[in-house]
């Protein structure tokens, strides 16, 4: 765990609409219901309003870096909490599908954009010991084209709304079929990754990405 | 070498299809790209174990992690985890265990404990930020990737069946000696469960013989030795490099001195005390109708134990004499048996005393006998002195709340062997043996609660042993032959050589029960000591004589 995580639960509860303080290694955050019902494990109090026909107040939190001496408590959640454990698990699990759309440089001019389906993920070994494979690989879905990718620029020209002036097009290979040819091209990748020197030549190897990261970005380029 | 790849499951990708065919709320940039680098920058490196970087408010010693590092990438998680006592072979299998679920290998894991410790084990995966639930021993409604449960509880049905059902993925066995016994309820339930990777956790995995490493084996590595005879064959076999590449695969042991803790010193100190008029004349009552048996060849080894615990404290001796079993001994003794309690007063109480007043600080006592125990907490609370019990019959809750209350309040607490596995009393700097258990590797457990990794000071360590009894008679000797002592205790992980715990036992109660002089003991153990530091020792059978004392130095010199 580090500062990293906390940056990560801040900008999960944000996208959930929770209003969040900053502070230096931590942040106070009022919490949505939704979230409060999902993650704060207060069943009998959201119970009691239900059955009252009352509105509940949802918690305001302090989420640390800082380790606790005492038990968990319910206003302060530091890494070791469950809270934290499961906010991080959620994070993660948000992020793990996504639609974006590529920002034009100039963006008067009308332009069309084209869907490319992206596959990302950390490889592992069974029984472990060799390095884990990351990969990167995307598919046009206009053309059809395979291409291996060193990163994605989330956050600099990716927008999770269409840009103005921005048309995306319809893809023209299906969505099952894409996904199963891209999965096949990392399986490909992969095995051309494999340091086959590095692994005991009479063991046996299953290589598994566990939780892929994939997403559909819509491109400038077809 | 085969390979197989695959990527994602069945449910995934048909999560991802019904995303990408669903009008969702826009993802964020932001969140995205934080998710993308967390986990690009943990990717699993060679031979590194990834959980560290989780870990915040604590960092495992190097042979913890060197440990873990050999059970995941070399043993194939299936291993006897076999340290050391106090060199923290939980925080080992903790590791082993948040490396296991970081990688995603393991899913559903069953920690088997005694009973007392199910409480510490959770304690300590917290420090993991693993959260595990308790099986009580009712129906469980709960969920938990991680569920501890007492061995004694659920080795039995109903629970039995509801585990031999279950698919574990990992199965951990603490204090895992238990299972060496094949014909045992402990050994049978473990072999019956199902699961992948198994760890088992002991600082002793040979208790009585060295086959019980065969059957812990087992267990884990079933083809490891193709039956029984091998496995002695291969320990009778001179070419030890088989059996000790077999011994790797199966098991990891650190040792003290092998670690990089700076261990704090044991300051050791050996009273001798003279007993008080009472107990005198009641140990000396016992030791001359004792005499007058063996004379005629009477005696057996439960009259030894009587000098022992009349070496404890008179009230232990006295109740041992009113047992049925010693009702002719009883008699034949001439000594007052109906006292006051002034009487029972020992010279090891009031020395307890004076250690106590002086040390100003925890104390702890440890004695074999119930009697002893109950009667120093009652001599201590007469002087003012606050005191707990420990004892291996407190269930466990009744043991954590006296450790709470030991580390809180009392200033002493008293506590017998039996029960005291993986208690960890590091806050305390001072312990006492009111008596000495004939095994020394016993003795090294009880040091072992309070010397171990976590303790900051140097820890102070009394022998009390009462002049002119069995004690003095013992430990001269030992004394003596300290190298035989330091070879017990220090090397007594010789697992494969044929010695055993209870050979060493059988040989050094003949030794001392059945020599007829001091001559021939001296003998003996002389003989003990000299097989001890061959590479690779056999401890002679009582039977197979060493000489009767009377044949002098000639027989000696054939050792």
């Amino acid at each position: 765990m580090n500062a990293m995580h906390l940056t990560l639960i801040k900008e999960f509860l944000i996208h959930k609409g929770a209003a969040v303080t900053e502070g230096n290694k931590e942040f106070m955050v009022q919490l949505t219901e939704e979230l409060d019902r999902k993650y704060m494990n207060r069943p009998y109090y959201w119970h009691y309003r239900d059955a009252t026909c009352q509105k509940g107040e949802p918690a305001r939190v302090l989420i640390s870096m800082n380790s606790s001496e005492g038990p968990p408590s319910v206003d302060k959640i530091t890494h070791s909490h469950p809270v934290f454990q499961s906010l991080v698990q959620s994070a993660h699990e948000e992020a793990g599908f996504y639609k974006f759309y590529e920002k034009p440089a100039e963006q008067h001019v009308h332009v069309r954009l084209y869907p490319w389906l992206f596959l990302h993920g950390e490889a592992e070994f069974t029984p472990p010991g060799p390095e884990s494979i990351w990969t990167i690989q995307a598919m046009s879905l206009t053309t059809g084209i395979l291409q291996s990718q060193d990163d994605i620029p989330f956050k600099d020209n990716l927008s999770g709304l269409i840009p103005e002036n921005c048309t995306p097009s319809t893809p023209i290979i299906s969505f099952e079929h894409a996904i199963s040819r891209l999965i096949a091209h990392t399986e490909m990748a992969i095995r051309n990754k494999i340091k086959t020197g590095r692994l005991e030549a009479s063991k046996s190897y299953d290589v598994h990405m566990h939780t892929p990261s994939a997403g559909i970005i819509y491109r400038l380029v077809p | 070498m085969e390979i197989n790849i695959s990527i994602g499951d069945k449910e995934w990708r048909q999560r991802f299809f019904r995303y990408l065919n669903s009008f969702c709320e826009p993802s964020s940039p932001a969140l995205t790209e934080i998710s993308y680098e967390l986990k690009h920058t943990s990717i699993k490196k060679e031979r590194a174990l990834s959980c560290l970087q989780d870990l915040i408010d604590f960092s495992p010693m190097p042979h913890q992690i060197s440990a873990a590092e050999k059970v995941l990438f070399e043993m194939d998680s299936r291993a006897i985890l076999a340290d050391e006592v106090g060199l923290g072979k939980t925080i080992e299998a903790g590791l082993i265990i948040k490396e296991l679920l970081c990688r995603k290998m393991v899913k559903k894991v069953l920690i088997l404990v005694p009973s007392s410790l199910a409480g510490q084990w959770q304690k300590e995966l917290w420090r993991f930020t693993l959260p595990s639930i308790i099986h009580r021993g009712k129906k469980e409604w709960r969920q938990s990737p991680i569920t501890i449960a007492s061995i004694d509880l659920v080795k039995r049905e109903p629970f039995r069946s509801e585990f031999q059902k279950e698919a574990f993925d990992l199965l951990l066995v603490d204090e895992a000696h238990k299972l060496s016994n094949p014909k045992t309820l402990n050994h049978q339930f473990v072999a019956s469960l199902k699961s992948s990777y198994r760890i088992f956790l002991t600082a002793t995995p040979v208790q009585n013989k060295t086959e019980d490493l065969y059957h812990l084996s087992k267990l884990l590595h079933p083809s490891l030795f193709e039956s029984k005879k091998d496995f002695k064959e291969l320990i009778a076999c001179d070419d030890k490099e088989l059996l000790k590449k077999k011994m790797d695969r199966l098991m990891i042991r650190s040792r003290r001195n092998e670690t990089d803790v700076k261990w704090t010193k044991r300051k050791i100190s050996v009273l001798w005390i003279d007993q008080l008029p009472y107990e005198k004349s009641l140990y000396q009552a016992v030791e001359n109708e004792y005499m007058r048996m063996q004379k005629e060849n009477l005696h057996s080894f439960s009259h030894l134990a009587l000098l022992r615990q009349g070496c404890s404290s008179s009230i232990s001796l006295l109740k041992a004499l009113r047992g049925e079993k010693h009702d002719d001994f009883c008699k034949s003794i001439n000594v007052n048996l109906n006292i006051t309690p002034d009487e029972l007063i020992t010279a090891k109480a009031q020395m307890i005393l004076k250690i106590v007043k002086e040390h100003k600080d925890k104390v702890l006592i440890f004695t074999q006998y119930r009697a002893t125990q109950l009667y120093l907490h009652w001599f201590l609370k007469q002087n003012g002195i606050s005191s707990v019990l420990f004892r291996g019959g407190f269930k466990k809750g009744k043991k954590q709340w006296m450790t709470d209350l030991f580390r809180d309040q009392a200033e002493v607490m008293v506590a017998t062997e039996a029960g005291s596995e993986g208690l960890n009393l590091q806050f305390c700097h001072c312990l006492i043996h009111a008596d000495l258990p004939w095994n020394p590797m016993k003795l090294e457990q009880r040091t072992g609660r309070v010397h171990r990794i976590g303790q900051s000071n140097d820890v102070n360590i009394y022998y009390l042993l009462n002049k002119n009894t069995i004690e003095e008679r013992i430990w001269r000797l030992l004394k003596d032959k300290m190298v035989l002592f330091e070879t017990i205790v220090g090397e007594h992980d010789h697992l494969l050589s044929g010695t055993t715990e209870k050979d060493l036992d059988r040989y050094l109660n003949d030794a001392i029960l059945h020599s007829r002089s001091e001559k021939e003991m001296k003998l003996k153990l002389d003989h003990l000591e000299s097989v001890l530091k061959k590479p690779h020792h056999k401890i002679p059978q009582p039977d197979q004589s060493v000489g009767t004392g009377t044949e002098g130095l000639t027989e000696k010199e054939e050792f």
